[in-house]
This record gives C-alpha cells, structure tokens and sequence, in this order.
C-alpha cells in the first residue's frame, strides 16, 4: 500500500487550483494553502519531529512567506518546486537561527518520499490567538489588516477610510503580517507584542 | 493562532497576485541608481571630452560593462525567485569577459614594449584608485540592489548578494566611463574588472546578513 502521493500527483492537484488562485479566486486559493499546508506540515515533523509546537510554527511562517511572495511564482515552472524551495529556505533558516548547522544541503526530493500522510489538521497545539495578537499590533498595522482582511474592503477602500495613500495601506497589510509570523513563530530580535507603538 | 485560521486570513480578499518583473524590479532601481552615480560621478571627478566618444575606447567600456550590468541583473533577479535557475544569464557575463581579455591581450601585444606598462596602469598612476571609484560609484546601485533583492525571495543569500553586488559594481564602472579618460582595453579589462569583482565581493559578504526574509 502507498500512502505516499507520487510528486507529480501533488504538483497536477495543486496546480489548477494554484492557477485560479493567481488569477484572483480566492476559494480556490484557500484550498490549495491547505494542501500546501499538509505537504509542509509532512516536510517539517520530518526534520523536526521532536517539536511539535516548532512543526506548526514553520508552516505558518511559510505559507505567510508563500502569501506575501506569491508574485515571485514563475508560471512556466512547476508551483511545488517553488513552494519547495521556499520552504527549504525557511527550514534552513529555523536550524541557522537555532544553531543547527547539520543537514544544510537537503535535496528538495526529500519531499516526493514523504507526501500527505500529514498529522491531522489540529493535532499540533494553537499556541496564540488571533485575536490577542492581532490587538497588540501597531495601531495603522492592525487597522490596515482589519480593514483589508476581516472586514474585506479593498486596499482603495481602506485607504478612504484611513485617509492613507494605497501604498501606505499596502505596507501596513504587510508588515502586520511579518510581524504576525515572528510572533508566532517566537523569533528571536523580533520586537515582543506590546513592546511596540 | 490555528493555521487553518490564518489561512483564511491569508486567502480572504487576496485578490489576484500582482507578479513581479525584472525591469520594475530590479531593472528600474538599478538604473536610477545609476543615473545618480553618473551624476555624482561627473560633479566629483568631471567629464572625459565629448571628443573621445569618436573614438572606439569609450564604447568598449560602456559596451562591456553594460553587458556585464544586463548579465549579473538578470542572474540576480532569477536569484530571487524561489526555485528558479539563475545560472544561464552568467554565460553572457563570462562571454563579455572573454572578449575583453582578448581585446586586452591584442591592445598589449600590439603595443611597443615601452609602453605596456603604461597600457595597463593607464597614466600618473591612475591605476591605483581606478577599482576605487569604480565601487564608490556603485554604491548606489549596491545599496538599492540590496534593497530590491530583499523584497523579492532569494533563497541562496551569499550567490544572490554576489550577483546583485556584481551587477551594481557593473552599474558603477559603467557610469565611472563617463569621466575616466584612459582608453587601453587592457587598463578596462583589469581594473574595471577589479572594481567590479570588489563589489560581487562586497554584495557575497552582505547577502547572507541583510538579503534574509
């Protein structure tokens, strides 16, 4: 019995899905973070089995990474390898930050023998919540936020709202959002919620 | 925070990607920068006589480092992209540098054997603070190289700091030829390339500390 999904079956699944999330489809796009999300959940217990927390903490900062650098996807080439790549480089990241020099050269092939026999979805503790850290953000972060992803105006929208440029509005969305991900992620030299604003 | 929870967050009103270019990128940055070395370049060190550009000295050196500028860009911003090959443009470099040194070695073996060593260190010792200004001059398209590979997703830092660090020392001998006025392609081929390499060195050592994402 194969658990395992062959490489080519993951890149064929997402893909389509991946395509219609580029173009603006955003069902779509939350489908095809999840099984993104799966996938990396798999790569990362792997590598750091002993630390759950850690596990879980990794894929949320790489599919905040995937989030903000989805522009940088070259549509010519395959959607895994890139999320592959990215991933690589936030897990050698984690072992640079963590003193961990070992295994620096993983082939990104180390994916295709270890495909969606995932933990289940909430197996791995939330260790914070949205809410809370949402409210100790910089004031314009976690409005633009607000107003961008919860309430759903657009960033022209927002940006009336605020009284900001687009650009402004644009910059606040994503730095929140950085500073969401080294929250949760418990990055070192990242400034501590509440020390800020 | 649930990652389920932060996936809906990530997907709600996200909108179509808005895919990233070369040009508006990299290209763009790099230029302006340029512009600005050029122009400081001019007040700080003065222009060669608009006389030399009917000579062919002036347009190897804008020829060749603005080859090397397209070649090490591009090979940067590929650098950028998570999971896409950067290796190729780097062929176009290599091949630059190899006309160059036969440009050199033809400029040197053609030259009576007094003058040389003036073909190469160029005149009043000129040679010494050439590679110099070459990286002074780049230090605005270092810096906004830097800059602009940092909001894109290199995931080889040290490679991605090398080829953007090169790419501005390329920007920064290309405008340095407007106000140096030795002509020898042996002068060019070595101590532009010195400049040039100081700077693919000095991006190396930056990459990994201020390319991080």
């Amino acid at each position: 019995m194969n658990v395992n999904e062959p490489p080519d079956t993951f890149e064929a699944a997402i893909s389509p899905l991946w395509q219609r999330a580029q173009a603006g489809d955003e069902a779509a796009y939350q489908m095809v973070l999840k099984r993104m999300a799966q996938r990396l959940r798999a790569y990362f217990k792997r590598r750091l089995g002993d630390h759950p927390d850690n596990v879980e903490d990794l894929v949320q900062e790489t599919l905040l990474a995937l989030h903000m650098q989805r522009g940088t996807h070259d549509p010519a080439l395959p959607v895994s390898h890139w999320m592959h790549a990215i991933a690589r480089y936030k897990l050698v990241d984690h072992w640079r930050r963590h003193g961990r020099r070992d295994a620096l050269h993983d082939p990104v092939q180390d994916f295709d023998d270890y495909a969606d026999d995932a933990l289940p979805q909430d197996r791995a503790a939330a260790r914070h919540d949205l809410a809370s850290l949402l409210a100790r953000l910089p004031a314009a972060q976690r409005r633009a936020i607000e107003l961008t992803k919860i309430a759903g105006l657009s960033v022209e929208e927002a940006a009336a709202h605020t009284g900001d440029s687009t650009s402004a509005i644009k910059v606040q969305v994503h730095r929140g959002l950085k500073r969401l991900a080294a929250w949760v992620q418990g990055r070192p030299g990242a400034a501590t919620p509440g020390q800020e604003d | 925070m649930q990652t389920d929870h932060l996936i809906a967050l990530l997907a709600q009103h996200a909108g179509p990607a808005s895919r990233v270019t070369a040009w508006r990128a990299l290209g763009l940055p790099l230029t302006a920068a340029t512009g600005l070395a050029l122009a400081g370049g001019l007040a700080l060190l003065g222009a060669v006589p608009a006389s030399d550009f009917v000579t062919l000295a002036p347009w190897i050196k804008l020829a060749y480092t603005g080859t090397l500028a397209l070649a090490l860009g591009a090979a940067a911003f590929r650098a950028g992209l998570p999971g896409r090959r950067w290796q190729a443009p780097l062929k176009l470099a290599g091949g630059a540098g190899l006309v160059m040194a036969v440009l050199a070695l033809a400029a040197w073996l053609a030259a009576p054997a007094a003058l040389r060593a003036d073909i190469v260190l160029g005149s009043g010792g000129s040679w010494t603070t050439c590679a110099a200004k070459v990286a002074l001059l780049a230090l605005p398209a270092l810096g906004a190289g830097l800059v602009a590979l940092r909001r894109l997703a290199p995931t080889s830092l040290t490679a991605a700091g090398a080829l953007v660090g090169g790419a501005a020392g390329a920007c920064g001998a290309f405008a340095y030829a407007f106000t140096c006025p030795e002509s020898s392609p042996a002068y060019v081929a070595i101590w532009y390339s010195a400049g040039i390499a100081a700077c693919a060195g000095l991006g190396a050592l930056a990459g990994p500390r201020l390319l991080r994402w």
